[in-house]
Order: structure tokens, then C-alpha cells, then sequence
């Protein structure tokens, strides 16, 4: 056995010379696609790190294809041949794979556009979270919960994306409701008083406060206010607890869901409810 | 003096000054390491530590505004009433402005101490400027020592009457003098009314007040301007 292949190897050496060739030049490419790579990863420009890591790795694969291209034609494969059967099979596979490839320009789409970048606090459908990367395929956000969540891109350019890191500053809406006994305007006042007293609740745009409704056990009040998009939940969980505190501490009562039973008592006896 | 307040002070293990209605007390915490407290109108705000391993003294002094818990850029001075320009005539207003205290150490700024805080946003949501905010309900009952005169200068260059009810001016090149009496005075501003949409502000390097025997240059001023293009 190890005669017979001896033998063809001596018969074939310019034929082993060539595939160690190839081999080498694919090595040899795949070695120069890393370290053309590794500089784009840790260049410090002021390019989005989504597009530096994308522009990275399609750096790394033309290498490589290079390479390949190079190592065919070494061994003696028709490259033009081989083209046009990668055309047609482009074909079959593009056909196959419609999905991925709507992913790869979707997620072409995310990089360039920029709608959503890495570190950016989303909600995506119903998740939200920070997106941590926005690879060609697919985008990862971490949830506020902790998880990560691997979002296809076609799924992300075709649902609306509410991008919270855009804005410098978002309006935030609070509820309450005052008793029917509460002087409205009185309640309306003091809570004018706390949002001013605030100083990261925005003077412009003016806070809002209006009577939105009047429901079963109360005068439903609707504050409208304005806060730094960065400071939102902090300062608007703070603000609802100095509202409650101001309008207590102001004799203003907030209910509890309350009903009015009306008993009617009649004179008859055993005729109709009582 | 107004505002004898503002000097330097050595450091005990518990240094309190008062200036205006707004205590700063500076207590030891260690050999080297000092904590700052802001209380005014029974609000009490710790303003963190002040690390000094050598200087044993401070000096406070007035500061233009700076951005305190949010970064901003910009100051937005809003008029009570709108001021009405003619085209081609100049009107001159003077706004009083919240101004922050500065600790120096040896005459380096280390802290600025926010005072009268608020914020407004100038613009859209998306790209528009979050400004500190003053208005004359914001600085009405603050100490003299506490707020500052700023001159604005608006000059109508549009061809039909306008109505300038907010300016918005670089809070990073306002200077700051203390003038005879040792009260703050900041620069002025100068401000190019394009159309009711469009305005050019600058800042100048001239105090707001003159002939009133200045005696110190606190913060030098600088020439910066804003185009302001969500109007006025």
C-alpha cells in the first residue's frame, strides 16, 4: 500500500507540489486576512462599532476568497468555469435561501442606516433592551431582564423600533386620582408646585396637567411632563412619590376603588328587593 | 461689601459658610479627604468628597453656570414678556442669571456648586438642545450674591417686526467679574435677529455692567456663537 502510493508520488510530484502549494496559499491567506483584520478591530476612529466589526470581517473573508481563487488556479481549476457554475448555483442557492440572504441585506441596511447602533436602549416589538451587536445576520439586544435576545434583521428592519437613546429629552405621564370631595384646583396647584420644584423636570416643555376624566371613585388627573431621556426612569419614579407625598401631606385624598350601594327599604312587606 | 461671603477659608473640621440663603459646610472625614454639603430651603444636597493632602484653605467665589447633574452646553434665558424689535432697530435687556459657586484650591477650580437649577429643551426631541433654564420665576428671591446682571443686545436685522421671548447663549464662554461690591456680573451677549425662526447669538467679552469700579476678573470670557434655529 504505502509502495503503491510511493509510487504515484513520484509519478505525481508536480502534482503534490502543486495542492502543498495551494494549501499554503490558503494558510498563507486566511494568516493575512486575520492580521488585516485585527488593526480595523482596534482602530480608534469615530466610525459606529457595528460598521468597524462588520468592515473587519469582510476584510478577513475577501482574503480568504482571494486566496481560494488564488490556490484554484494553482492546482490547474478553470476559474471561469468555475464561475459560471457558482452562477447558477448562486442561483439555486439565492432561491433556497431567501431568508438568510433577506437577513444579510437587512442587516446591510441596520449597519448603514443606523437605525439601531450598539449600545443604543431600544424596544423592539414588545422587548426592549440594549443593543449589545448588529451583525449582518442578526442584531443581539440584552434585555432589561438580563437575557440576550438574537433578533433576525429582517425582523428588526420591519418592526417598528422605538430607539430610546435618539431623544435627549421624552415626555413622561403619570395618573391620579383625587377624590370627589378634593378641591381639583387646589390638587392641580400642588402638583404645578412639585414639578417645579424638580430641577430635572423641564421647564420647557411646560408640564401639563389636565382633568382627564371623572371615573367610578375618582377625578382622574393626567400629568404630562418632560424629563432628560437619560435621568427618565429614575426621575419619574421620584417625581410619582413626591406627588403622592405633596397631595397627602395637602389634605388632597387619593381613593381607593369605592362603590355607592343604595339600599332601598320598603314598606310593603314581601313585595320587591330590599 | 454685598457679598463678603466669597473669599478664602481655612479648613477646620467643619467649615459651614453661608452665601445667600445657601449653606456650604465643609466637614473632615479624614486627614486628606473633605465632604461637601448644600443646604438651602430645608434641602440638603451632599456634593461628594473634596480629596487635599497639602492645602489646608479654600477659596469660594462665583461661577457662570454649568450644566450641574445634567451635561449641557447652552443656557436658555427666557423673557417674561416678549421683547418687540422693529426691523433694524437694537433693543438692550438685562437678565439676572443663577450663578454656581466655585471651590478653588490654591486658585485651581476643583467643584462648581450648582445653585438655582432648571433645564428646557430647545428644540425637537430628537435634535434639539437640552439648556439650563432661567426665567424671572427661578431667579426671583435669590440673593444678589447669587444671581448675576447679563446684558442682551438684540439687534432686528429681518425686514418685518419680531418678538425675542428667549435667547439661547454657550454657557462655556460666559466670563464672570465681581464688581465694587464684590457681586457677580457676567458678559454680555449679543444677539442678530435673522426672522422670527432664525437668530445669531454671540457672546462678548464686556461685563454686563460698567462704570461700577471693577475689581476682580473671576472667569475670563470667551467669544463663542449659537445659531438659533428653532426660532425665538
Amino acid at each position: 500500500m504505502l509502495e503503491e502510493l510511493a509510487e504515484w508520488a513520484r509519478e505525481n510530484v508536480h502534482l503534490v507540489y502543486r495542492y502543498l502549494a495551494a494549501a499554503a496559499v490558503i494558510a498563507a491567506s486566511y494568516y493575512v486576512g486575520r492580521q488585516l483584520s485585527k488593526p480595523i478591530y482596534r482602530a480608534r476612529v469615530e466610525v459606529r462599532p457595528e460598521v468597524l466589526h462588520n468592515v473587519a470581517r469582510l476584510v478577513r473573508l475577501a482574503a480568504i476568497l482571494i486566496g481560494i481563487a488564488v490556490a484554484l488556479s494553482i492546482v490547474g481549476i478553470d476559474l471561469g468555469g468555475l464561475l459560471l457554475a457558482a452562477g447558477f448555483t448562486g442561483l439555486v442557492i439565492g432561491l433556497a435561501a431567501q431568508q438568510t440572504l433577506s437577513n444579510l441585506f437587512a442587516g446591510l441596511t441596520l449597519i448603514f442606516e443606523g437605525r439601531v447602533r450598539v449600545g443604543d436602549s431600544v424596544r423592539i416589538g414588545g422587548d426592549g433592551g440594549v443593543v449589545e451587536s448588529v451583525g449582518v445576520m442578526s442584531t443581539k439586544i440584552r434585555l432589561w431582564s438580563g437575557e440576550v435576545l438574537t433578533v433576525p434583521n429582517s425582523v428588526v428592519v420591519s418592526s417598528p423600533v422605538y430607539n430610546f437613546s435618539r431623544s435627549v429629552a421624552r415626555r413622561a405621564e403619570v395618573s391620579i386620582g383625587i377624590s370627589y370631595t378634593s378641591d381639583v384646583g387646589k390638587a392641580v396647584e400642588v402638583i404645578r408646585s412639585v414639578l417645579w420644584e424638580n430641577e430635572l423636570v423641564l421647564a420647557e416643555p411646560e408640564p401639563t396637567v389636565i382633568v382627564d376624566s371623572l371615573g367610578e371613585s375618582s377625578v382622574n388627573l393626567k400629568v404630562l411632563f418632560w424629563l432628560p431621556a437619560q435621568e427618565f426612569w429614575t426621575v419619574r419614579r421620584g417625581v410619582v412619590a413626591d406627588l403622592k407625598r405633596a397631595l397627602e401631606s395637602s389634605g388632597i385624598e387619593i381613593p381607593y376603588p369605592q362603590r355607592v350601594v343604595w339600599l332601598r327599604s320598603s314598606t310593603t312587606s314581601g313585595s320587591g328587593p330590599s | 461689601m454685598l457679598c463678603h461671603a466669597y473669599g478664602e477659608y481655612e479648613l477646620g473640621d467643619l467649615t459651614v459658610v453661608d452665601i445667600g440663603g445657601y449653606t456650604l459646610s465643609i466637614s473632615r472625614t479624614s486627614q486628606s479627604s473633605y465632604r461637601i454639603l448644600l443646604r438651602y430651603g430645608g434641602t440638603e444636597v451632599s456634593l461628594g468628597y473634596l480629596g487635599l493632602s497639602s492645602a489646608r484653605s479654600v477659596e469660594l467665589a462665583p461661577h457662570p453656570p454649568v450644566g450641574g447633574r445634567v451635561s449641557v452646553r447652552y443656557l436658555m434665558v427666557r423673557f417674561g414678556e416678549g421683547i418687540t424689535a422693529p426691523p433694524g432697530e437694537s433693543v438692550t435687556v438685562v437678565a439676572q442669571v443663577p450663578v454656581d459657586i466655585g471651590i478653588y484650591v490654591r486658585g485651581t477650580l476643583v467643584k462648581v456648586v450648582p445653585t438655582r437649577v432648571k433645564y428646557a429643551l430647545y428644540g425637537p426631541s430628537d435634535m434639539g438642545e437640552l439648556c439650563r433654564y432661567v426665567s424671572d420665576a427661578l431667579v426671583n428671591g435669590l440673593h444678589r450674591c447669587l444671581r448675576a446682571p447679563l446684558k442682551v443686545s438684540l439687534s432686528n436685522a429681518s425686514r418685518s417686526t419680531v418678538s425675542v421671548s428667549r435667547v439661547v447663549v454657550p454657557l462655556g464662554s460666559l466670563g464672570l467679574y465681581l464688581n465694587g461690591e464684590r457681586a457677580p456680573v457676567l458678559t454680555s451677549v449679543k444677539v442678530s435677529v435673522r426672522s422670527q425662526a432664525y437668530a445669531e447669538v454671540a457672546t462678548e467679552l464686556t461685563p454686563s455692567e460698567e462704570g461700577n469700579g471693577f475689581t476682580k476678573l473671576v472667569v475670563p470670557p470667551s467669544q463663542e456663537s449659537y445659531a438659533m434655529i428653532y426660532g425665538v
